[in-house]
């Protein structure tokens, strides 16, 4: 009897809304972020480094691994934490406003701007961490590469990855992009100063759309979905012909790999071709010039391409090395390798997220909420604590 | 570094030197006049600092915000202006430039030593947001330095109190005032800084948070400060625990700005 009698709803949500909670959590959720700086996470690192790390500190990994700090922005506890934390915001501010915050806010002065702007914070916390739970459940985000001419058909397999939220069901409704033109602007031969891709773009839901822009840092809004460029390379169009019969076995254009190194960038590849003799690497240098006979890449406008065909073991044992101008070919063994074109490629990050809009509310709205909580302090009034 | 920039640099690091020594020697031989003179010293490496930094954004064909020595370049001249800023129409005491002009030392020879030419703005940095992102990242940086220079003098005061020199300086109580109220300003423009960053991530990398490091240590930084400010407003954690939670809520904060690099790679480029 005397249980139930001290035991009463109020308390409870006092409880949970209790300051001492409120830092502690704080403090909670700073550990965890520590270790997801700390850590090797997924996502981040690649699951082999991430194994090896692992392997190289058994004890640390079998403290860490339960509680899922490898992974530990999308782990239970970390998930928990924040819940604990908007139940807390929830409770506080349902506390403050029950005791004494309506009767400071109907009385009017600095107390009352502080008292709103204390309600206004705590709302978009809680509008802040909804949002944010959105975006995790119900978010798509797909990358795909095309070069230019290639349309993209919304297929699982034609993106380079896809992943989506848990809540939400991959769904692919025939969207369809064509890379029309990819536009690089250049200073100084090597500082990209602009990215710009035009496309076609279509799906069900929406009129198509021809000759729309997208530039780096001026995403396309298409419907639900947005496209922002991610990188931007060269595709070389390689004929590969066996000498023998001149037959044309590919005729193809070859993505290669975008590598940044400090300010420069390097576009290399393999060609996957099993019927060539050796592993042949390919690089293309987009402007280059002779200097002791050897080329050296001066650019990166395609002002005077020149493709590089090396063929190796796979390690550092070079058995030839060969250029091709556009229009010229080199020879591996019974089979031509005919550089014929230069095409540029572009990535994009396809991206539906539900939870953008509320978070992006949010955000603004606690930064005009601390502004009201905080402006008696900022022209000099007494801080609220020494008030009451 | 062109010669205009680096007279310009050096100019103003002078003038910063002599404005030290000036406050220092005002409070050791209890000369009030030194303190004035330190000050506009001060004022005066402040008019160099800014021809500096005009040089270097109009080499550079853009604001100086994009590489280490640009960013220490015109973070210092945020510190720097806010506390003059303040110690000129807002009454704070000249001796927080005690603990602000050594720091601002560090990070701007910092800057000259990993100094590098200036190149056009990337297309990453082309976009409205990166004023926004840098003004607020800036000012909070000034603001939270300001904090801690009242932080650390009232530490000083408080534990060094038979020295002559720490009687002049104001009141602990002054300063802890101050402290509160710059810590207060640093927090709303962090607020902004984080905001305005997260949308320029949406427009450049189709996501408004990753988890990428220095984000998260950026968050942690905010966190931190969170915690001061609920610890003095709830716990009343005041005087000297608030101003040791301000020492280290800018080591935090500090390394967001030069150590994240250290804990692998990041999508920001940051200093």
């Amino acid at each position: 009897m005397t249980l139930m009698r001290s035991f009463s709803p109020l308390g409870a949500v006092r409880l949970v809304g209790s300051h001492r909670l409120a830092l502690a959590i704080i403090g909670v959720v700073v550990a965890l972020a520590l270790a997801g700086i700390l850590l090797p996470q997924e996502g981040r690192m690649r699951r082999s480094e991430i194994a090896a790390w692992q392997a190289a500190r058994p004890a640390l990994t079998a403290l860490c691994n339960p509680l899922g700090l490898f992974n530990v922005f999308h782990s239970k506890v970390f998930l928990s934490a924040l819940a604990v934390l908007g139940m807390n915001v929830a409770a506080c501010t349902v506390v403050r406003m029950a005791d004494v915050g309506w009767r400071q806010i109907r009385a009017g002065g600095s107390t009352a701007v502080r008292t709103t702007g204390f309600l206004a914070i705590h709302a978009s916390i809680l509008l802040l961490l909804g949002g944010g739970f959105c975006s995790s459940g119900w978010r798509q985000s797909g990358m795909l590469l095309l070069t230019e001419g290639q349309e993209f058909g919304d297929r699982h397999d034609e993106y380079l990855r896809i992943s989506e939220g848990p809540l939400r069901r991959e769904v692919h409704d025939r969207f369809r992009l064509q890379l029309e033109r990819v536009d690089v602007t250049f200073r100084e031969k090597r500082f990209e100063t602009d990215v710009a891709a035009t496309v076609n773009i279509a799906d069900r839901h929406a009129p198509p759309q021809a000759g729309r822009t997208v530039r780096v840092n001026h995403p396309l809004s298409y419907g639900k979905r947005s496209l922002t460029i991610d990188e931007t390379g060269f595709s070389p169009r390689l004929i590969v012909t066996d000498a023998r019969s001149d037959s044309v076995l590919v005729d193809t254009y070859l993505s290669l790999t975008t590598f940044r190194t400090g300010g420069e960038r390097e576009y290399h590849d393999f060609l996957p071709l099993d019927f060539l003799p050796r592993r042949v690497f390919l690089t293309v240098m987009p402007d280059f010039e002779m200097r002791n006979g050897v080329p050296v890449k001066v650019g990166d406008d395609p002002d005077r391409p020149l493709l590089v065909v090396q063929e190796s073991d796979g390690g550092d044992r070079v058995f030839s090395r060969q250029f091709a101008t556009p229009g010229s070919e080199v020879t591996l063994g019974q089979y031509r390798v005919r550089f014929a074109g230069l095409r540029r490629w572009a990535s994009f990050l396809v991206v539906e997220d539900p939870g953008y809009a509320i978070v992006y509310i949010a955000m603004w709205l606690g930064v005009a909420a601390l502004l009201l909580r905080y402006l008696p302090e900022l022209r000099g009034n007494r801080p609220a604590s020494e008030v009451h | 570094m062109a010669k205009i920039e680096a007279v310009f640099f050096w100019l103003s690091v002078f003038p910063y030197a002599c404005a030290f020594f000036l406050i220092l020697l005002s409070l050791v031989l209890n000369r009030p006049k030194l303190t004035s003179a330190g000050i506009v010293s001060l004022w005066v490496g402040l008019a160099f600092h800014s021809a500096t930094v005009g040089v270097r954004w109009i080499s550079a064909g853009h604001a100086p915000v994009t590489d280490t020595y640009e960013l220490n370049l015109i973070g210092t001249w945020f510190t720097i202006a806010i506390f003059a800023g303040f110690e000129r129409w807002r009454s704070l005491p000249p001796a927080v430039g005690l603990t602000l002009i050594p720091v601002a030392f560090l990070v701007m020879g910092h800057g000259y030593v990993v100094w590098s030419a200036a190149t056009p703005l990337g297309a990453a940095y082309q976009s409205p947001w990166l004023a926004v992102h840098v003004l607020f990242a800036w000012f909070a940086f000034g603001s939270y330095a300001c904090a801690t220079g009242a932080a650390v003098l009232l530490l000083l005061r408080e534990h060094f109190r038979d020295w002559g020199a720490l009687r002049r300086i104001p009141e602990s109580a002054a300063l802890d005032l101050a402290n509160y109220r710059f810590v207060v300003l640093g927090f709303v423009n962090h607020a902004v800084m984080n905001v305005s960053g997260a949308v320029w991530a949406k427009n450049l990398w189709g996501q408004y948070w990753g988890w990428d490091p220095l984000e998260t240590w950026s968050l942690i930084a905010f966190l931190t400060y969170a915690f001061c400010l609920h610890a003095r407003t709830f716990l009343k954690w005041k005087m000297q625990v608030s101003a040791w939670l301000t020492v280290a809520a800018l080591g935090v904060l500090a390394i967001s700005f030069w150590g994240v690099g250290l804990f692998g790679p990041t999508v920001h480029p940051g200093p």
